[in-house]
């Protein structure tokens, strides 16, 4: 009996001293990926028991060290890295919705028969983010960019989709000018330039949608360009010029290639190691059962933060954070729309009984990137609708007349989403204004 | 028959007619919206469409990059990967029907 008194008090400590609590308020329901940290209702347990991962292929991710690792089918890829510039910060769980394929053979190995292209490519060695890297260097001095590239064409694409080209390389010797070229055989060269010594994006030709550099420590940068196909055929070329917008190169340049990829998609994802054959990562979810979300008809209140990857294609719910719903009359939403004249624009929704209410954010509230960071709290009542972004709520709506009965219903986490989730909390009452500015701080 | 030392199959690679003939052949995996479904937690579908294959030409093109000129092959290519037996019957079903065995698969899985 002392001992269950003793227990009982300890419980209640803990809870009155959680990290999760929020003006007062205690989640009822905690995901703490950065932590591993997982609570339902006043008991800790473990990732298997609160949520449901499913990816049906391995998949691979960056630990501690700043090193690629590869995690087997549905395993969930938690302790995921992203390196801020100084060191290499644990950002929770590395969340893929779209399945993706990388189309260049042998992504790690430019002297295999795959790839053409007169340049200069070393033997494969020990070191670097991804495990290995080998050396690429102009052939010879050139008034053009003929015997600086290594290249992989003649791919199948789709006419009209976007397809996004990317290597992993570091500085070694001369320029240091890096060039993807997204080849394209109904509109030929198309290239984007890159600085690896100073880490500056370069120009890009006008057929390139956008461009840009990841850093991953230590000199090596994650370079990648993307375009809309015009044909059935293209793939890309890596190419070493003596400066920006430059056609000529130089023998004496030489760059530390470690990987590459070519996949559909407006930006590049997670790395997807290639022999002789395209390889797909298939798609992630992230189910909680309803048996394991708590639920209030009157009052709920939900927090979220991570990182996300995405680009302005000129839709609604573009980016799906959490998505709640038993059918189109009955569901809570999160999702960030770039429909129009929106960018990047945070949008609640509550549909109660065929009744729907919204709270958004600005339009451009979050631009378009990799990576970009993002910390919301809503709070759905029979009465009212709010969001907080970044520690700011909106101006509460009082439209709501009910709050939909989704006390039987699963919910998706990162329906629609590519990045990573730091930290999940729900809690089955009313956290008030002050609450979700707090929560999204 | 299944191999007991490596377990039921898993990867199914299907060769269709057409892009055209997907719903009807694949209508265990479109659910009642028609709408298709290539990812649950019990499967994931890769629909690779045409392959092409080199036909063993080289193109230079006008910068004087050099690449294969390729061919269509016949067929449109959907790998399926289960995670589950939810869908097995439907998977062996159609792996009698339309599967085939590539010596060399020119998409897997990672």
């Amino acid at each position: 009996m002392q001992i269950g008194l003793s227990l009982s008090l300890t419980a209640q400590l803990r809870l009155s001293t959680s990290a999760y609590v929020v003006s007062g308020f205690e989640p009822a329901l905690v995901f703490d990926f950065k932590n591993s940290y997982y609570r339902k209702g006043e008991e800790s347990t473990v990732f298997a028991s609160a949520i449901t991962h499913a990816r049906a292929s391995s998949a691979t991710m960056i630990n501690s060290s700043g090193t690629l690792v590869t995690v087997g089918n549905n395993v969930p890829r938690t302790g995921h890295h992203i390196y801020n510039g100084s060191a290499w910060v644990n950002e929770g769980i590395l969340h893929e919705s779209e399945p993706r394929t990388n189309q260049m053979l042998y992504s790690d190995d430019l002297t295999r028969t795959a790839w053409t292209g007169q340049a200069n490519a070393g033997t494969v060695t020990a070191g670097s983010p991804f495990g290995t890297y080998q050396t690429i260097s102009p052939s010879a001095n050139g008034g053009n960019l003929g015997p600086a590239q290594k290249y992989q064409i003649g791919k199948s694409i789709t006419s009209g989709s976007t397809y996004v080209g990317w290597a992993l390389v570091k500085y070694s010797a001369g320029s240091g000018w890096f060039v993807v070229n997204m080849y394209d055989t109904g509109k030929a060269n198309e290239q984007a330039y890159f600085d690896l010594q100073n880490g500056v994006v370069g120009s890009k030709e006008a057929l390139i949608i956008d461009h840009g550099m990841v850093d991953y420590g230590d000199g090596w940068w994650l370079c990648w360009a993307s375009s809309n196909a015009a044909s059935g055929s293209g793939g890309v070329s890596y190419e070493m010029p003596n400066g920006d917008g430059v056609q000529s190169c130089s023998a004496a340049d030489v760059i530390l290639i470690a990987g590459s990829q070519f996949e559909q998609g407006s930006t590049p994802s997670s790395y997807i190691p290639t022999l002789g054959a395209s390889v797909t990562r298939a798609a992630e979810t992230l189910t909680i059962p309803a048996a394991n979300m708590p639920y209030d008809s009157t009052n709920m209140s939900i927090q979220m933060d991570g990182r996300m990857t995405f680009t302005d294609t000129d839709a609604y719910a573009l980016v799906q954070l959490h998505w709640w719903q038993l059918d189109t009359n009955n569901r809570i939403l999160k999702a960030l729309d770039g429909f129009g004249t929106d960018t990047g624009k945070p949008v609640s929704t509550m549909t109660a009984l065929g009744v729907a209410s919204y709270s958004g954010g600005a339009a451009d509230h979050y631009s378009p990137g990799i990576s970009v960071p993002f910390n919301y709290a809503d709070r759905y009542g029979s009465t009212f609708l709010n969001s907080a972004l970044e520690g700011t709520a909106l101006t509460a709506k009082t439209t709501p007349t009910s709050l939909p009965d989704l006390s039987s219903t699963d919910l998706n986490l990162g329906r629609k989403f590519m990045g990573t989730i730091g930290q999940f909390r729900v809690w089955d009452e009313d956290i008030t204004d002050a609450g979700i500015a707090e929560a999204s701080t | 028959m299944i191999d007991e030392a490596l377990g039921p199959k898993t990867d199914f690679y299907l060769k269709l007619a057409s892009e055209a003939s997907m719903p009807s052949v694949l209508s265990a995996f479109y659910d009642e919206e028609g709408e298709f479904v290539s990812n649950t937690p019990d499967y994931s579908i890769d629909v690779v469409g045409v392959l092409h294959e080199a036909t063993g030409v080289t193109i230079t093109d006008d910068d004087g990059m050099e690449y294969p000129e390729m061919e269509a092959l016949d067929g449109w290519h959907v790998n399926i990967r289960l995670s589950s037996d939810t869908m097995r019957d439907a998977a062996e079903a159609l792996d009698v029907s339309h599967g085939v065995t590539p010596d060399s698969p020119k998409r897997v899985w990672l």
